[in-house]
């Protein structure tokens, strides 16, 4: 029966994608826009792109993996500064109180509104980092706090009963019990942080990245190789979400699954 | 002998906004090394409160809790406590579960076959690399009972262990309990509202007033064990403790 239900799902999922390709077409053969190209040039420029180079000689490939790396760092920054916020915050009301007013406010400026401010402040690599960093940050600060205030009061008690001082009690019961929240946390930060790459490199000026690729053709007015660039940073995010996914998965054996 | 706990006229209350909750008033208590006590009381009337100032928790508001001789402190004491509610870690197995009250107590020893010794003795052997959400409640209380013997406590403290359990799991795990604590001769002090279940495990039963609790009785069950549930003196000794009990339900 599973495998029945899995082979449904598969034809399920490509008989979608062929309608939207198909839709697409329609609408761009009824268009006939230069600027709305159909799939079928969109994939001759995946192609010229993947395979020659854009206009100063870089490859989808190297675009997508420049972009990465940067999200990657911008990432970590974000992990290493907000689940030990986190975790502190979670712990102490005190410090809770002290940071809620200036956190909660600044979680709702779009990265695109910290533009001019890190072209002033930030050069380099800091650009990308600090805006990737300001995406990701949030909802890994907000799972990890909401991760350690849910941790059982008896487990705590627990530990407290064999002697345990409050640093074996962070690392051995708070810590892990909190883990599958940070972890989602890190999940969505990642998918947030990786959005945030185009808005990075707009002000970045590298002329390699996958943002970067798509402002210069959008610059000459190419939107098939926009579009390439669009759909590169959507499925690139898809298998950075499923890898997530899959460690936390693996990670997590012990949380009973609820079946649906 | 030798007095395992001492309660000296303990009180204590909790502040809640501007009210003072009282919730026990005037406790004292003596337990000989050795004694399975159970405490016996009306529901709500401070019984893990009592508890939690056993093992060094809680601070009393007034008098004293003294455990041999000395204020009870964790990370001097070491205390086996057996909650109501399931307290194994779930991301561990059985055998880290077991192992865990062991590191933290800084046991010295072969911690891996210290823990499997004493999961034998509960008769989970087979199950170490089980996780507790694998394995049923009746088995996690087992797990909880060998982590607590496994760093081998001076006192052994339990709250309402078995009160989630079906009534059969229940009665086998009174049954295993009095078997560890026959072979280990441990002081255990016995929380619980079930008048049955005091009298088959406790040699005595202190049942306390309905709050602020202070001890309304201390009875001395001179049964032999294992004890026959049907038997007349049996049944006399709980329908004297539920006396007691239905005498501080009906006041309320």
């Amino acid at each position: 029966m599973e495998r029945i239900d899995q082979v449904k799902g598969i034809l399920l999922g490509v008989l979608s994608l062929t309608v939207f390709f198909f839709i697409w077409q329609l609408i761009a053969w009824s268009l006939n826009s230069p600027f709305l190209p159909g799939p079928y040039e969109v994939i001759k420029a995946f192609v010229r792109i993947s395979t020659m180079g854009d206009i100063d000689g870089y490859t989808l490939p190297s675009h997508s993996l420049t972009s990465i790396y940067r999200v990657a760092l911008g990432f970590g920054f974000a992990g290493l500064t907000a689940i030990p916020l986190g975790v502190f915050m979670g712990l102490k009301s005190s410090v809770r109180s002290l940071s809620t007013p200036i956190i909660e406010p600044i979680r709702f400026i779009p990265p695109i509104a910290w533009i001019p401010l890190s072209i002033i402040l930030l050069s380099g690599l800091w650009r990308y980092i600090f805006l990737i960093w300001i995406g990701a940050f949030f909802p890994i600060l907000l799972n990890t706090i909401a991760g350690v205030k849910r941790t059982s009061p008896v487990l705590v008690d627990m530990a407290k009963t064999f002697g345990a001082d409050s640093s074996t009690i962070t690392s051995r019961i708070v810590f892990p019990s909190a883990l599958p929240e940070i972890m989602s946390g890190l999940r969505v930060g990642l998918g947030v942080g990786w959005m945030c790459i185009v808005a990075a490199e707009m002000i970045g000026g590298d002329p390699e990245g996958l943002g970067r690729l798509i402002i210069k053709y959008a610059n000459l007015l190419q939107i098939d190789v926009v579009i390439v660039g669009m759909i590169a940073i959507g499925i690139i995010g898809l298998v950075l979400n499923y890898g997530i996914l899959t460690v936390e998965k693996r990670l997590f054996k012990w949380r009973v699954e609820v079946k649906a | 002998m030798v007095t395992a706990i001492e309660l000296n006229s303990v009180g204590k209350s909790f502040e809640s906004g501007k009210e003072t909750i009282e919730v026990i008033r005037d406790i004292a208590l003596s337990v000989e090394e050795g004694r399975f006590v159970c405490v016996v009381g009306p529901s709500g009337c401070g019984k893990t409160t009592l508890l939690r100032m056993m093992c060094g928790l809680l601070q009393p508001t007034k008098g004293t809790v003294l455990v041999k001789g000395k204020p009870p402190d964790p990370k001097k004491n070491r205390f086996g406590v057996i909650f109501q509610e399931d307290s194994l870690l779930p991301w561990k197995t059985v055998l880290d579960n077991v192992k865990f009250g062991l590191e933290v107590t800084r046991n010295k020893g072969n911690i891996n076959s210290i823990a499997r010794e004493f999961i034998t003795m509960v008769g989970l052997r087979g199950f170490e690399d089980y996780y507790p959400h694998q394995i049923s409640g009746g088995m996690k209380k087992r797990v909880a009972i060998a982590r607590a013997m496994a760093v081998d406590p001076e006192i052994i403290l339990m709250d309402e262990p078995f009160a989630d359990l079906d009534a059969q799991t229940r009665q086998i795990l009174q049954k295993e309990l009095l078997g560890v604590w026959s072979r280990f001769n441990k002081t255990v002090i016995f929380i619980t509202h079930n008048v049955d279940e005091a009298v088959f495990l406790g040699q005595d039963i202190v049942v306390l007033t309905k709050r602020p609790a202070s001890v309304k009785a201390t009875v001395n069950v001179e049964l032999e064990y294992p004890r026959a549930r049907l038997s007349p003196p049996f049944i006399s000794y709980r329908e004297k403790i539920l006396k007691y009990l239905q005498e501080e339900i009906t006041e309320l």
